[in-house]
């Protein structure tokens, strides 16, 4: 039988072992580190409006966990629901009440507040505003839970570098 | 991966599948990326001084004590107002601004300066023209919390 010069071609392998081991060594560091970070990090504290918060370099006031106030563009969100729309950080005209108070903020504020553990013990309150809030829209707010009794205010800023 | 299971009599090559683990895992991470937050919050604390309804305080036989009020003013002025004491002073003392914004080199200044010629005063009280914004509120408020820890917004 004449040899055949010709060389035939094997069939290359089409089998190609996927090395998963070390993409599930990668996942695993990933995984602890994110959970790490989750469980640490103050998740009920994001602000949900659409705001920006202002930066402060080296703050050093701790967030405590209390009812929360946001004052965006467009409205005031306590305890994570609307509570008052607001046009370009303005208040509504019908909203000038008494002593620079807004009745609808300060009503809200006294209904959650009784939903609070501790009614009459808890006076802080978290407020979360967008940095351009003219003074003017702050002010309203402060009287506004001023008078239902939040007297100690905690407001949250970015830290910075 | 395999590895070999029971005794040298009857070894058994066991594969252990990873997919469904990293079906799991690339599901989590992707969770966990997306709701993850990498901003480092923090408070300004402060509280709300009373805006001067209800009783009358009773009629107090000493001098006044004294308090200061800090005024954020359009252009990035400040105006400290000292009031109160013995001899009932009326002071008021301009920070003005710099270009581009408030001069709070010269604010800590003032500040360490009236707390050491007055150290009765502990406590501030700020206010702000109306069209201030919240940003330059919240820098001045920390800037004088460096000095006077106890700050009062007007509410």
């Amino acid at each position: 039988m004449r040899t055949s010069f010709i060389k035939k071609k094997k069939n290359a392998s089409t089998d190609v072992a996927l090395q998963i081991t070390s993409m599930a060594d990668i996942f695993m560091i990933l995984l602890v580190f994110l959970l790490k970070n989750y469980a640490t990090s103050v998740t009920n504290i994001a602000p949900t409006a659409h705001l920006s918060l202002p930066e402060v370099n080296k703050s050093k006031g701790v967030i405590k966990e209390t009812l929360k106030v946001e004052i965006a563009n467009d409205l005031v969100m306590i305890d994570q629901k609307p509570a008052l729309a607001l046009h370009a950080f303005q208040f509504d005209p019908s909203e000038d009440g008494p002593g620079g108070v807004s009745p609808t903020v300060a009503r809200v504020l006294n209904e959650q507040r009784k939903l609070r553990p501790e009614p009459n013990m808890d006076s802080s309150l978290l407020v979360m505003a967008d940095q351009q809030t003219p003074y003017s829209t702050i002010k309203r707010v402060v009287a506004s839970a001023a008078s239902a009794g939040f007297v100690d205010l905690q407001l949250v800023v970015v830290q910075g570098e | 991966m395999s590895g070999p299971v029971g005794d040298g009599a009857s070894n058994q090559d066991v594969d252990l599948n990873l997919a469904p683990i990293i079906d799991c895992f690339t599901v989590l991470i992707t969770y966990l990326l997306v709701t993850a937050s990498f901003l480092t919050l923090s408070s300004v604390d402060v509280s709300v001084s009373a805006t001067g309804t209800g009783a009358p305080p009773p009629e107090s036989t000493g001098p006044p004590p004294m308090t200061m009020a800090i005024e954020l003013k359009a252009g990035g002025n400040l105006e400290i107002q000292i009031r109160g004491g013995a001899e009932n002073k009326k002071l008021s003392y301009n920070v003005p601004g710099e270009t581009g914004g408030w001069n709070m080199a010269l604010l800590t200044s003032r500040l360490q300066e009236i707390q050491g010629k007055w150290p009765a005063i502990t406590e501030v009280s700020v206010t702000a023209e109306p069209a201030i914004i919240y940003k330059d509120i919240v820098s001045i408020l920390h800037e004088i919390q460096n000095v006077m820890p106890k700050v009062y917004i007007s509410g």
